[in-house]
């Protein structure tokens, strides 16, 4: 229905500017005078209308030129003494503003009648059907349309809101507004009012009001949504705050953990790391064999290991390559000091496990192959292992331990590691239990060994299977001629705690093959750097939500 | 360096075979990345009598990064994804390291085979329900048909 939702008429007497400067308005009682209300209003313009400054003012019919053929055509609508503006006190000395009203006929008359209401001192038209039913039709109906022109140009071209009521009553209203439009003696109950005291010069008008859409606790609920939006933002604002804040700690946590050595975060699986130059390049790096270094490394690193050199001197020589092998464990001097006494300072293995050559120890006129020893000394080409650390992982490829310093912290501790350390740390404990619950052999394969890889590497790097003896162990990477490997050596691995699986005999190899397959199957589904495993597993909106509610 | 290191892996393999492993070989001549196994149902386990032909894809920056290993012959284990082929196992994802070769992460294979599996991270659901069920007799059957029927004989 648009913006008005009714309009209430009054009678209003006011003081005759002729006789006095004092201008007062009273609205009189509807006792004694014509009231009138009505909810049949359609708002056809709302231009320049607002609902905050409502459009009142005192009724009246816009007069045509003389000689207007819509005088004769409109004149069935209008009484002879309707209001008009010649009723009024001249518009400069008006009170207060005006409100026009016309039959709607022709499109000629509606625009001559558009056209004659001055701009200045009328708030609003109205219009009613010349004719027509009871109830006004809606706003968008046909019959509002001023000829070719669409019903939204005239509205824009005229800059007052224009209403129409219901014809009915319109006629009404106008009769009234006749017997309201002559002196104040000649109104209906005119006596009366002057008898009670006022001047019989004063104007008696009727007055118009259009009210807005009273339907406005619409605002106080948008105000109450908009609070409780207001608290949820707030509380989710806050909650949010506060989460960074713990998640922060939390960061700070582990990484005090981590820079402490009480968690390796790639073996947790946490976090895939890699390890940078600077920390490679103090790895020592040396000459297979005689331990020469290979380069800045200023001791002459010979550390005689007398008593073990013959355990390395089984593994790392075999008979058929170099004859002379070497009878010291090659050991750079600061590695030799922080070795214990009787831990062999070097693994000595006879194949880089990553390319699977042999290393060449020197000798004669050959020079030896230079090797990267790990903290956890394996030895590797330098070639192959420094690619793997600085790009793959940080992780031994023999026994996985990493060759990241103690206490080193990668620079960033993110939230999604933190999350998954915190994982861990749950998971771990119910793993164990549910470990030795199982234990009793029965399941066997579904235990996991725990220590499956440092046993798998010392398998590797100490048991040697004739090939002349059906098939060699299958994990044992290099070929060894028969007469080496003869002797199996005690593991000299010294990260290994469980004692080295031997196969001893074909009936037994199978079982042995069984067991060391099973400690390389490990748990299952891990991803392969398991942060971006999640950063990929994650949906979009989980991660929006974790930004917000880390 | 991949190829030079399969070279290896596969002169050792053909100098001294694996009991678990059948066949290893590449796909086509020419390309080395590309490699077909045949395994070996493991002996005493629901799988024996099975041959299982496996596809080994070996990514360039092999072994600094796992290949990629699935079954072709279609093979009822709850780590195993009966249609595709794909296997379950961390060696092959995040436990891997450049010390495991083409043979013994096969092998590892024929042991999550005769290991009975995981049914708490399955890939073949029907399988991994009986196990967690404990019908371990309704699961044995259920590997024994399908490996009857797919791996016999070829
Ligand atoms: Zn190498
Ligand atoms: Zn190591």
């Amino acid at each position: 229905m648009g913006p008005a939702s009714d309009y209430e008429i009054v009678t209003e007497v006011f003081t005759n500017p002729e006789w006095t400067t004092q201008r007062t308005i009273w609205t009189l009682s509807p006792n004694i005078s014509f009231y009138y209300d009505s909810s049949y209003i359609v708002t056809l313009s709302d231009q320049l209308y607002s609902p905050n400054d409502p459009p009142t003012g005192l009724l009246y019919v816009p007069d045509l030129k003389a000689g207007d053929p819509c005088i004769n055509l409109t004149a069935p609508y209008l009484p002879t003494h309707v209001t008009r503006l010649a009723n009024l006190p001249p518009t400069s000395d008006l009170p207060t503003y005006l409100i026009a009203i016309a039959p709607w006929t022709t499109t000629e008359c509606n625009t001559h009648y558009l056209d004659a209401i001055p701009l200045e001192n009328v708030k609003g038209f109205l219009v009613f059907q010349g004719g027509g039913v009871f109830q006004p039709p809606t706003a968008d109906d046909n019959v509002w349309n001023l000829g070719n022109t669409s019903a939204d140009e005239w509205k824009s071209q005229y800059t007052f809101p224009v209403f129409a009521i219901s014809p009915e009553q319109a006629e009404n209203i106008l009769n009234v507004s006749a017997q309201y439009s002559g002196n104040l003696t000649d109104v209906p109950n005119g006596h009366l009012l002057t008898e009670s005291g006022f001047d019989s010069r004063d104007y008696a008008r009727l007055s118009l009001t259009i009210n807005p859409s009273k339907s406005h606790p619409l605002p106080s609920l948008w105000i109450f949504v908009l609070v409780v939006l207001g608290i949820l933002l707030a509380i989710i604002f806050l909650t949010s705050v506060f989460l960074h804040l713990l998640q922060a700690r939390r960061r700070n946590s582990l990484r005090r953990r981590v820079a402490n050595g009480e968690v390796d975060l790639e073996a947790l699986g946490i976090k895939r790391l890699t390890v940078p130059q600077d920390i490679l390049d103090e790895m020592p790096l040396y000459t297979y064999g005689s331990g020469e270094p290979a380069k800045q490394e200023s001791t002459t690193a010979i550390t005689t290991v007398v008593e073990e050199s013959v355990v390395p001197n089984k593994l790392d020589s075999p008979p058929s390559s170099p004859p002379t092998s070497p009878s010291v464990s090659p050991a750079p001097a600061r590695r030799a000091r922080r070795a214990k006494p009787h831990v062999p300072t070097t693994l000595q293995q006879p194949t880089c496990a990553i390319c699977l050559d042999d290393f060449v120890a020197a000798h004669g006129g050959t020079q030896g192959t230079i090797v990267r020893e790990l903290p956890c000394q394996h030895i590797f080409h330098p070639e192959c292992v420094d690619n793997f650390l600085r790009e793959s992982s940080s992780l031994c490829p023999m026994c996985k331990k990493t060759a990241l310093p103690t206490g080193y912290c990668p620079r960033n501790i993110t939230n999604a590691m933190v999350r998954r350390e915190r994982m861990v740390r749950r998971i771990r404990p119910r793993a164990e239990a549910s470990g030795e619950e199982g234990g009793d052999g029965a399941d066997g394969g579904r235990r996991r060994p725990t220590n499956a890889l440092a046993r798998l590497s010392t398998w590797r790097s100490s048991n040697r299977l004739p090939s002349s003896t059906q098939g060699a162990d299958p994990v044992e990477l290099t070929e060894r001629p028969p007469a080496a490997t003869l002797t199996t050596a005690q593991p000299t691995d010294g990260i290994s705690t469980p004692p080295p699986v031997q196969p001893p005999s074909n009936s037994r190899r199978r079982e042995w093959a069984r067991r060391r397959a099973e400690a390389m199957l490990g748990r299952n589904q891990a991803p392969a750097d398991p942060e971006a495993e999640e950063e990929r597993a994650t949906p979009g909106w989980r991660k929006a939500l974790r930004s917000l509610f880390p | 360096m991949a190829a030079k290191r399969l070279i290896k892996e596969l002169d050792a393999y053909h100098s001294d075979p694996s009991p678990a492993v059948a066949i290893l070989q590449p796909a086509d001549d020419g390309d080395l990345l590309h490699l077909t196994a045949v395994l070996l149902g493991p002996q005493e386990t629901a799988y024996e009598g099975g041959t299982f032909t496996l596809t080994l894809a070996v990514p360039p920056n092999y072994p600094a990064a796992p290949p990629d290993i699935r079954f072709r012959t279609p093979c009822c284990h709850p780590n195993v994804n009966f249609k595709t082929g794909e296997i379950c196992l961390d060696l092959l994802k995040g436990s891997w390291t450049p010390a495991y070769g083409l043979i013994s992460t096969l092998e590892a294979v024929q042991q999550l085979l005769s290991a009975g599996g995981n049914p708490d991270s399955p890939y073949n659901l029907d399988v991994a329900r009986l196990m967690r069920e404990g019908d371990l007799v309704g699961a044995e059957a259920l590997v024994r048909f399908y490996t009857r029927l797919y791996a016999w004989g070829r």
